[in-house]
């Protein structure tokens, strides 16, 4: 049964490349684990290391339709569940009015009426769906408690209609970006799956993956390049998408590897360096150093 | 029941009895992770699904997901894993930072400042070292005390040891819940939706009726957004602070009964003992008690605020988060090295409030002369008076 499991991880991980998304054993078991035990998958790490790219994959491997609900301050149930469409329902009164018909709430209050949003058209979805919250830290607390009866038992309430339970368990991922803590609660009802940034083979693996027409010199460079770049004292370190931002700039300059002047280089780090902090932190000399 | 595995990294076979994963899941607990009930089961339903195949390391890959909760669980996780089913296979590590010297107990070192202030008071002298001072330092210390540091002797003066007393922590949780009503659920200027709102927000209502044609109204209401701050108090417990570190934890513990705080305690590295501050029992006493018990020179102040906000992600800083650093404000790090992160903590929105035990703000080092203007607010907190009457100030 082992090997089932070894060649089942296999999969996952050959399917998710071909969807343009290179992982390693760790993340394959995680969402090995999320889809066999329906948890909800909870994905953290810096800005850039391809949490909501992962999600986008997933759907793609596992033909699901991809629902994202993006968090903010304030989102709230009829944002992200659902809304009765209050317009609709006064036609249907003046309607009745009109043709001295009484009107019958509990047919004013049925699906007709109902404006779906993310999370219930996710858990109403006849084929299944992948469910995307992407940066749940940026929402309120208030919003996070509402959440827990959806992600652990797949259902959500509405007064009016009463319980909707999903007929096929969503595959949820949720992304946090850590500007605010979450709680224990929510966190008690997912997985956990923390991505780092990957290393210098694993990037260049990612680079060759994304940017095809970078020469594979240039392409080594780079992400040696990026990778001693984050270890240094950065207020925003570079995330993968930077790093093909800046490859890809690289491409259009016509290079096939890194000059020997790292400085002619300057201009393009604004695709790496995201703060006035971090650009004048990285000096020439400093430069010089990182290019060896 | 028990499965047994195939172990090709740890050793040849192995088993995972599920009684012994009852004790794990405790043993998880005990190291600071929140592993319940339902994880026990979920441990064992990934067994059945792993089978008589997979090695050990299969197992720990595919339990993490399900044990960890934060970047702090998934860092130590692989250790854990080993330290409980492997045991045997862990061969043991003494690490040494900082200047080592026989550790004392703060009654010791409050009978030996006693005893050199009763010698008079040209003997008094300065306990707390000066960033990785060794004991050959002692004696340049007393030209330190004008540069900052932290000294027992102004606390005792000022009948600090009686202070530890059963009414005296009763002041200091008094103390603890007046900071949470100052702080607790501040209304802010902003507005939000809220059915329970007193206030008609008009765009919102107008829009409702156009959407109605004009037809009906849905009232929207709305409140001042509420904020409450995530305090986080990091307390310096290096050699220069250990007649105050314990006073600091006192304080900590206070805090932590009635505001949602979470506590970190530094020297050359940190730990986070909030976990320990919530449960009550003599254990758990013994246990912070232990915190300050390696006191140690070599202060990185710096480092440990940057690893503590940013590298290792123990907190999320941004606007509502409270900083109070208590400390004497000696580092070893580089004097700007605290500026930057400070800088930083700023940068998100964070505020620091600087805790210090020293005479004066203006005494203390140069990195904190260089940091201070990344700092909120500066309280003097020698003593318990001191303390009462700067967060009765607080903001």
């Amino acid at each position: 049964m082992g090997n089932q499991l070894d060649s089942t991880l296999q999969t996952i991980r050959t399917d998710l490349f071909r969807a343009g998304y290179l992982c390693d054993h760790q993340l394959a078991g995680s969402i090995h684990l999320a889809m066999k035990l329906e948890r909800p998958l909870l994905l953290e790490g810096d800005a850039g290391v391809g949490k909501t790219a992962l999600a986008t994959a997933v759907s793609e491997v596992v033909s699901r339709s991809f629902i994202r609900l993006q968090c903010f301050e304030g989102l709230d149930h009829h944002d992200a569940v659902y809304e009765w469409n209050y317009g609709r329902q006064l036609t249907e009164i003046r309607l009745a009015e009109s043709s001295a018909q009484t009107v019958d709430s509990a047919a004013i209050y049925s699906e007709d009426f109902l404006i779906q949003k993310p999370i219930l058209r996710a858990l109403k979805e006849r084929e299944g769906a992948v469910l995307l919250i992407d940066e749940i830290d940026r929402s309120d607390e208030a919003f996070e408690a509402y959440l827990l009866e959806a992600l652990s038992d797949y259902q959500i309430s509405i007064p009016e209609l009463g319980t909707v339970k999903s007929a096929v368990v969503p595959i949820v991922i949720l992304t946090s970006n850590g500007t605010r803590d979450l709680s224990d609660a929510l966190r008690r009802r997912c997985l956990y799956h923390y991505l780092e940034y990957p290393d210098v083979s694993r990037e260049t693996e990612i680079l060759r993956l994304k940017v095809p027409e970078a020469d594979l010199q240039l392409i080594e460079q780079a992400a040696q390049f990026v990778n001693t770049l984050r270890k240094e004292d950065l207020e925003k370190k570079p995330g993968i998408a930077e790093s093909i931002d800046w490859l890809k700039a690289l491409t259009l300059y016509g290079l096939q590897s890194l000059p020997e002047d790292p400085v002619s280089l300057r201009g393009s780090l604004s695709c790496l360096l995201k703060t006035a902090r971090d650009r004048s932190d990285v000096s020439d000399d400093t430069l010089q150093r990182l290019f060896g | 029941m028990s499965v047994t595995t195939l172990c090709s990294d740890y050793s040849d076979d192995w088993n995972f009895p599920v009684a012994r994963i009852a004790e794990f899941c405790r043993y998880l607990r005990e190291n600071g992770m929140r592993t319940t009930t339902r994880d026990a089961e979920l441990f064992i339903e990934v067994l059945n699904l792993i089978g008589n195949g997979a090695d050990p390391g299969r197992v720990e890959q595919l339990w993490r997901p399900i044990a960890c909760s934060s970047l702090r669980d998934w860092k130590i996780w692989s250790e854990l894993f080993r330290l409980f089913w492997f045991p045997h296979r862990v061969k043991g590590t003494v690490k040494v930072t900082g200047t080592t010297r026989r550790s004392r107990q703060l009654r010791e070192v409050i009978e030996q400042a006693q005893s050199a202030t009763e010698a008079g008071p040209g003997a008094a002298s300065v306990v707390g070292d000066s960033p990785a001072a060794s004991n050959q330092d002692q004696s340049q210390n007393t030209t330190q005390k004008s540069a900052g540091g932290a000294s027992v002797v102004d606390p005792l003066g000022r009948d600090f040891q009686s202070q530890w007393l059963p009414s005296d922590l009763t002041t200091l949780e008094r103390t603890a819940r007046s900071v949470r009503a100052q702080l607790l659920n501040v209304p802010t200027r902003r507005w939000r939706i809220s059915s329970r709102g007193r206030d008609l927000n008009l765009r919102k209502t107008t829009e409702s009726i156009i959407r109605l044609g004009g037809d009906g109204v849905i009232p929207k209401w709305q409140s001042h957004r509420r904020q409450t701050p995530q305090v986080v108090m990091i307390i310096d417990v290096s050699r220069s602070m250990e007649s105050y570190a314990g006073f600091y934890l006192r304080l900590a513990r206070a805090f932590s009964r009635c505001l949602p705080v979470k506590v970190f305690v530094f020297h050359v590295r940190y730990a986070e003992i909030t976990d320990l501050l919530v449960r009550d029992n003599p254990q758990i006493q013994e246990k912070i008690d232990a915190v300050t018990a390696g006191f140690q020179g070599g202060t990185k102040i710096a480092s440990s605020l940057k690893n503590i906000c940013f590298e290792d992600n123990a907190i999320s800083v941004n606007r509502r988060t409270r900083v109070w650093v208590f400390s004497d404000g000696f580092d070893t790090d580089e004097p700007d090295q605290l500026k930057s992160v400070l800088g930083r903590i700023r940068g998100r929105g964070g505020h620091v409030d600087w805790f210090y035990p020293n005479k004066t703000v203006a005494g203390m080092s140069q990195c904190i002369q260089l940091a201070r203007v990344f700092v909120k607010n500066w309280y003097s907190a020698g003593n318990l008076n001191e303390l009462e009457t700067s967060l009765r100030q607080m903001r």
